[in-house]
């Protein structure tokens, strides 16, 4: 017989929050859903709730009743992502882990076939618990007969049903609190004077779904008609690993090559038994006398073809340097299980430029120059020059748009200088061969960051013209580049 | 090389530059600048005080403004002469009165048309202008068009500065040096900026180009200048030159005030004393005492001399316009000292009789024009503006503007959001922040924000700066504007936000600067209240009474105010009041003008307070520092408590001249302001002192002179208010029902909130009755032979005006359910919910929690069909029509109370704290009652609702609380360093317990706050909003 668990992280958004925020742990909190003072409090701890703060209650109406509540939002980024960690670590202690729709940080998980591994469900629970205190949350599970009966169960207490008619008596008289309500619904509710989910569920269905809509309605049926489909999830990506430590340090780069090979081959095995792509393989090599070296290959897309990795290797390792012999070759690589873009390309309507060539082609540009050669030029309104532009990493390439023509344009021809800017501004030691053409043009600094100002000039310096400043806050004279 | 700067922006261009106009006259003053011109954005709301200032420092002052013209371009206009002013008033006027308020623009062609008496710098968009547009203002300006040659060392200058100049000599236009002024000196270009993020509603680090590239759009001095414009001197010169064109100044406006229709063959002055004397009739019954013929005399003569005539017609006007109309109103302030506005029925004080000074009011020596203020019941104050407005015309009325600046909180918040700090935490650190002055530091400690942050740290220069910086134009209460001329050659009229309402760009201190007339038409709450009174008299007890008829000497209203029984009464219901009350012990009109001034910062913190009570009560002899001093201190029995009685003082016992008298009144309006009155206390205590007069009395008097400098009352202020006042009383002592039912109507006004005044009604004998759909008006009526008070539907939060029409037409339908009643109103879901849960439906024989889960369900009910079976089925048991109802808990009465409250602001039930009675009395926490029984001296503790804070300035940090329960209140004291260490609690928990020791005196109880704490009762009770004054 199945046996589903409830796992349910107490206040998951709140412990997220205090997990990032461990200097508030002894004040009073509330998660709130936006950062104003209008935002609805969502979760609350023990402090705040002691203060008068209330789920459902506008944060500037909190501030009344606990004017030193602290306050953060948990945004849906940060929530699914840290549901994503849960899971990979639950993995290891079920063959099934479903994640509740409604409710963030509640899952169910498969607790049965499990006793070969643990003496008991209590042993079982008890390591569950271990694990997820260890990545940071408190949490209670249940381990009951029905998807409602372990949830009312875990929402309360960590426990152990003994049977289904148990579940159910209890579950009826579990305060109505427990359930994921929104606010707004909890409160009408409350004024109607239902207190528990019996009182809950003894309200016309039909009555719920047109007082209070769709998302009360999907509660009340999760609590009134207890859903017996088997548990649903999904295998997470995994990270794979390999490695290997020759007999005696190896300094030919030829037998590396071929070590590294072997192992990434094996690393190539595991991705295809297991149904997922390698996304990004990393290298350590250790060497005897030196600090670990690391080295990242990224394929165009995610990738379980060995030739295109082999070519990758090939290309980074013909420039490496390999400064000693190397004790010890390690592989790690980054999987996804996402069906492979290429069955859905079939779809998509071809053009006549091969996007998938030309990321092939910047793969090869990392794999041979390092990764943070191909980039994208990206303009900032910004007032200091070399902040007017920012390179951004540029994985695939983007078809050219039409490029817009500035509304400025004349069709005359003007003679302007064209500013080379440096990589980095070069300080000056002499300005002796300097003459001055034009300036100062002064360019304040980000006041709010204690920057200084500078003083731009342009100096001509034999037959060139460049293009320097002096930086009041560091009285140095830098050469920001030239002109053409 | 001297140049004058052309084209600078203070602060009053609104977020769009950082220094007040004073800063930068004052900087081109220090910098030996001949002259500046002040050029605000679309406006001359800055002129005045720049005015102001110039002269003190004998510098220029240039009046423009820089003017948009629709397609972008941009002018700084600068006035010539008057005729250029009055041109640029009614261009600016025009391109604001065509948007709403906020919004600018004008056409080429207007600025054109207003181009006499005008030099233009064209400041932006020269470069890329139309020649069609340039050549239409060359055409206009002639030689007075100027382009700006802008340099602030950016390096996109010189290439906008080369097509400036190429199209300047394609267009024959001379050129000029005008760097753009937004601040005086560097250090403001970070407040520039956060005023600009405010501006364009981005944060600092998001907005990049959108600000300034450097911190060069200073006021520079004339090295500087050299520098900038070393290849241009010619371009610097031309400056001087436009500033030797513009001669006019804001001392050249003559300002008249409109003469009146008058009949024809009448001069206003002869109009004026008709109507004196006619008035003077009516008063005194046809008997003119000689007395009063003698002072109307001299006062109408010095009217006529000074041309005041038509000011005095204008509020006689008004004032009829309020009588024809049972409009209740009168005038205030230092007005009621004239015998002439007493019998123009301006004022209702007799003067003469009362011993009131008429140079309070108007002096030769003075030469500044009057001010009456009228108050006038405040719901129908829009109809007596409307009628100033139709009466004189748009163009010869508006109402004064109000300069709104920032303050502490919305600094804080603003600046906050500029520096992208959370908007929760600056929220929270903002309600710990005074109204006004600074604290910061402390609010950002006592939300446990470390304010030695590098960002906190910014924040706090950055709110200090930004204090007092203009954020927008509002519109003063009642301040009108009249000329004889349109305004709008006076000062630019633009609309307000307000529908109807037109507004001047000048406040109310540039108005007085100038010597502007300025009619102030104010709204009273009181007036309301006691017309809502005489109404209910008239309709219930068939008795029709008004102000003037009402009976002047009454034992019994004297013996409630003794009590210290004022709830609702004016003026003398606050804490302090209730106080002083039984101390005074008032047994006639005068006692309660004394009553009413006495309890003001002039006499606190000039000590005349105890000595004059132990005089009053025979404990201290009456003596006078001086026999001179006898004829203006015998009132009040040597001491002095009024503001006249302070001036005359300075004048018999100082020896201060007519015109140091007056300087002395100046001084004391605007201590708060300058400092000035400071210059006053050696000269005064001297004098008096060679006099023969006790030092100590000397020092007292000054002190007395500071603190009406920060709050006094004229005598003849007090005694109009102590009629209000009067009459509000004897509605309370003969009249409760009426009293409390019109003051419920007339709310929000007064201290109190509705609990209170209905806890105070019910108390006093008065029956409330709760909110009914189905016998409620929307205000509080009367009802049955015992005349109990009927809460109106305007008590149910959530509740609109236009709901409350739909339920008045529903009852005719004869409606029996709730269903029917949903179907017929058609009222929204959230006005039902909000009736279903104040307990409004519970006449229709259901549960407040049933008749909520029907009308929750509204949306199904009007959709059925009338009549259907199942309908009338489930109406029948009063259950929703489509399912059986379940059944619902009844509503415990702690619940019962808080849902009173929570919807309607009262609770007709009891008093939030009767049912934690026995929960209090076994933590041996006394009621109200029973802990004004207790000893004096002994510790005591009380839990109850904060139901008003109080923190006057007088009270050096002392916190006045008053709490309530179902048997009275509780005043409690909480010294300074009491307050600092339970602040938190203090401003912001709405039930709150105190310990401390009782203080009786004279009847008064005090609670001593040794310690306040969070009572723990077993339920909760409403978040009660307390009313908090300063």
């Amino acid at each position: 017989m199945v046996r589903p668990a409830c796992l349910s992280i107490i206040q998951f958004p709140l412990q997220i929050l205090l997990n990032a925020h461990p200097e508030w742990s002894s004040q009073a909190v509330v998660v709130v859903s936006e950062d104003t003072p209008l935002g609805v409090i969502l979760e609350t701890n023990r402090a705040a709730r002691e203060a008068g703060a209330q789920r459902g209650m506008r944060y500037s109406v909190a501030l009344t009743v606990c004017p030193a509540l602290q306050a953060g939002v948990v945004g849906g980024d940060v929530l699914q992502q840290q549901i994503d960690g849960c899971i990979t670590v639950l993995y290891h202690y079920t063959p099934h882990v479903e994640e509740c729709s409604f409710d963030p940080g509640t899952f169910w998980l498969d607790a049965s076939g499990l006793g070969a591994l643990y003496h008991s469900p209590a042993q079982w629970v008890a390591a569950v618990r271990r694990a997820m205190q260890k990545i940071g949350f408190f949490c209670r599970i249940c381990v009951g007969f029905s998807r409602f009966g372990s949830y009312a169960g875990a929402k309360s207490a960590t426990r152990l049903f003994r049977s289904s008619a148990q579940e159910r008596r209890w579950a009826q008289s579990a305060p109505l609190t427990l359930l994921p309500l929104p606010p707004r619904v909890e409160q009408r509710l409350a004024q109607l004077g239902i207190a528990t989910v019996g009182d809950f569920c003894a309200l016309p269905r039909d009555g719920i779904r047109n007082r209070f809509g769709i998302e009360a309605d999907t509660v009340y049926r999760f609590a009134v008609e207890d859903d017996t489909v088997p548990l649903q999830g999904d295998v997470p990506a995994a990270e794979l690993a390999g490695s290997t430590r020759p007999v005696t340090p190896v300094r030919d780069r030829a037998q590396l090559l071929a070590e590294i090979e072997a192992l990434l081959l094996d690393l190539l095995s595991q991705t295809i038994v297991a149904g997922l792509y390698l996304q990004q393989l990393t290298i350590e090599l250790s060497f005897e006398d030196h600090a670990p070296q690391y080295e990242v290959l990224r394929p165009a897309t995610a990738e379980r073809d060995a030739a295109v990795w082999l070519r990758l290797l090939r290309l980074r390792m013909e420039d490496l340097n390999v400064p000693s012999g190397v004790s010890q070759i390690a592989l790690q690589g980054r999987t996804v299980n996402s069906a492979a873009a290429a069955q859905t390309d079939l779809f998509s309507s071809k053009v006549k430029r091969d996007p998938a060539a030309a990321a092939r082609v910047f793969a090869h540009l990392r794999a041979r120059f390092g990764n943070g050669v191909v980039c994208r030029v990206a303009l900032q309104q910004q007032h200091r020059p070399d902040r007017q532009f920012v390179l951004l990493p540029l994985d695939r390439p983007a078809l050219p748009a039409a490029a817009a023509v500035s509304s400025a344009f004349d069709g005359k021809r003007h003679c302007r200088l064209v500013r080379r800017i440096y990589d980095s501004a070069i300080e000056l030691k002499s300005r002796s061969r300097l003459r001055p053409a034009a300036g100062p043009f002064v360019v304040a600094g980000r006041w709010w960051e204690q920057e200084s100002e500078r003083h731009y000039y342009y100096a001509y310096c034999g037959r060139r013209i460049v293009w320097l400043y002096y930086d009041s806050g560091t009285r140095r004279w830098m050469q920001q580049g030239t002109v053409e | 090389m001297a140049y004058v700067p052309l084209w600078c922006k203070s602060n009053f261009s609104f977020l769009a530059a950082a220094s007040h106009p004073e800063e930068l006259v004052r900087q081109a003053a220090e910098q030996r600048l001949p002259a500046i011109a002040l050029t605000d954005r679309n406006g001359l709301y800055g002129v005045v005080r720049a005015h102001i200032e110039a002269k003190k420092h004998a510098l220029q002052l240039i009046v423009g403004a820089e003017v948009s013209e629709q397609n972008g371009a941009r002018l700084a206009l600068l006035v010539q002469n008057r005729e250029g002013y009055r041109n640029l008033c009614r261009l600016i006027s025009r391109g604001r009165m065509r948007h709403p308020k906020g919004s600018f623009s004008v056409s080429c062609a207007e600025i054109a048309a207003h181009a006499d008496g005008i030099t233009a710098v064209w400041v932006v968009g020269f470069a890329e202008a139309e020649s069609r547009l340039i050549e239409d203002l060359h055409h206009a300006f002639t030689t007075r068009l100027y382009a700006a040659v802008a340099r602030h060392r950016s390096d996109a200058e010189p290439r906008t500065e080369g097509l400036i100049r190429r199209r300047a000599r394609q267009h024959a236009i001379e050129t000029v040096a005008a760097p753009e002024v937004l601040y005086h000196c560097r250090t403001r270009k970070p407040l520039y900026d956060v005023l600009r993020c405010i501006d364009l509603g981005v944060r600092i680090h998001e907005a990049g180009t959108q600000l300034p590239v450097n911190a060069e759009h200073h006021l520079p001095g004339t090295a500087e200048i050299d520098a900038l414009y070393q290849n241009y001197h010619n371009d610097v010169q031309k400056s001087m030159h436009i500033a030797a064109q513009c001669s006019f100044s804001l001392d050249d406006l003559r300002y008249r005030y409109p003469v009146q229709r008058v009949p024809g063959g009448c001069t206003t002055a002869g109009w004026l004393r008709a109507r004196t004397l006619d008035g003077a009739r009516l008063r005194y019954r046809g008997a003119v005492p000689a007395d009063v013929a003698r002072q109307l005399k001299k006062e109408l003569a010095l009217i006529e001399e000074l041309d005041y005539c038509g000011y005095f017609l204008t509020m006689y006007e008004i004032v009829n316009f309020c009588r024809q109309n049972a409009i209740l109103c009168q005038g205030r302030g230092s007005a009621a000292n004239s015998a002439v506005c007493y019998c123009l029925g301006i004022t209702a004080i007799d003067p003469v009789r009362m011993g009131l000074l008429f140079e309070r009011f108007i002096s030769r020596e003075r030469a500044e024009p009057p001010d009456i203020d009228l108050d006038i019941e405040h719901n129908r104050r829009e109809e007596v503006i409307q009628y100033v407005y139709n009466s004189y015309g748009r163009e010869r009325a508006a109402m004064v503007a109000n300069v709104v600046r920032y303050r502490p909180r919305s600094a804080l918040r603003e600046v906050g959001k500029v520096l992208g700090l959370p908007a929760t935490d600056l929220d929270r650190v903002a309600r710990l922040l005074p109204h006004h002055g600074s604290g910061i530091e402390h609010a950002l400690c006592d939300a446990g924000i470390d304010s030695q942050a590098p960002l906190y740290a910014l924040l706090i220069t950055l709110v200090q700066q930004i204090l007092d910086t203009p954020r927008h134009l509002s519109i003063h209460p009642g301040g009108f504007l009249l000329g004889s001329e349109p305004v709008i050659d006076l000062v630019p009229v633009e609309n307000a936000a307000m529908q109807q309402r037109t507004v001047i760009q000048w406040d109310k201190y540039d108005i007085e600067a100038l010597g502007l007339f300025k009619v102030d038409l104010l709204g009273l709450g009181a007036l309301t209240h006691l017309d809502y009174c005489f109404a209910l008299l008239k309709k219930h007890y068939g008795s029709e009474l008004s102000m003037a008829t009402i009976p002047a000497d009454d034992s019994a209203v004297f013996d409630m105010l003794s009590r210290g029984d004022t709830i609702g009464v004016f003026q003398i219901e606050s804490r302090a009041q209730m106080a002083m009350l039984p101390r005074l012990r008032p047994r006639s009109f005068y006692d309660l003008v004394i009553e009413i001034s006495i309890v003001r910062p002039g006499p606190i913190t000039g000590g005349m307070v105890h000595p004059y009570l132990q005089r009053r009560n025979g404990e201290q002899e009456v003596s006078y520092p001086h026999p001179d001093l006898i004829p203006v201190l015998k009132k009040t029995l040597g001491v002095p408590l009024f503001q006249e009685q302070v001036m005359r003082l300075a004048v018999i016992a100082a020896d201060y001249t007519p015109g140091e008298a007056d300087q002395l009144r100046r001084d004391m309006a605007a201590w708060r302001r300058s400092g000035a009155i400071e210059k006053h206390g050696h000269t005064i205590i001297e004098r008096m002192t060679a006099k023969g007069i006790e030092r100590e009395f000397a020092e007292a008097v000054f002190d007395q002179i500071r603190g009406f400098g920060e709050y006094g009352f004229p005598e003849s202020h007090a005694a109009s208010f102590a009629l209000i006042a009067w009459c509000t009383a004897w509605m309370r002592c003969h009249y409760p029902a009426v009293f409390a039912c019109a003051l419920l109507n007339a709310w929000p006004m007064g201290f109190y909130s509705p609990a209170t005044i209905v806890e105070d009604a019910r108390r006093r004998g008065v029956e409330v009755l709760p909110v009914d759909a189905l016998k409620s008006d929307w205000d509080c009526t009367l009802e049955g032979p015992l005349y109990a008070i009927r809460m109106g539907l305007r008590y149910v939060k959530g509740l609109s005006q236009a709901a409350w029409q739909q339920i008045k037409t529903t009852r005719e339908a004869s409606v029996s359910t709730v269903a029917q009643f949903v179907r017929v109103s058609g009222l929204d879901e959230k006005s039902l919910a909000a009736l279903a849960q104040s307990g409004a439906l519970e006449s229709f024989g259901i549960s407040r929690r049933a008749a909520l889960w029907q009308v929750l369900d509204s949306r199904t009910i009007k959709t059925a069909e009338a009549g259907t079976a199942t309908e009338l089925t489930a109406d029948a048991v009063g259950h929703s029509t489509s399912h059986t109802a379940p059944r619902f808990r009844p509503l415990a009465e702690q619940e019962l109370i808080r849902w009173n409250y929570d919807l309607t602001r009262h609770s007709t039930d009891g008093h939030p704290m009767a049912p934690f009675r026995q929960a209090l009395r076994r933590q041996s926490l006394p009621s109200a009652v029973e802990l004004r029984r207790a000893a004096a001296g002994s510790a005591a503790s009380f839990a109850g609702l904060v139901i008003c804070r109080q923190r006057p300035s007088t009270a050096g940090g002392t916190l006045f609380l008053t709490l309530e329960d179902e048997t009275g209140f509780v005043n409690v004291v909480v010294w300074k360093h009491y307050f600092r260490q339970y602040r938190a609690l203090l401003l912001t928990q709405s039930m709150l317990g105190v310990s401390g020791t009782l203080q009786t005196r004279q009847g008064v109880t005090h609670l001593i706050l040794r310690s306040c704490w969070i009572p723990s009762l077993p339920g909760r009770t409403p978040q009660v909003a307390s009313r908090d004054f300063r």
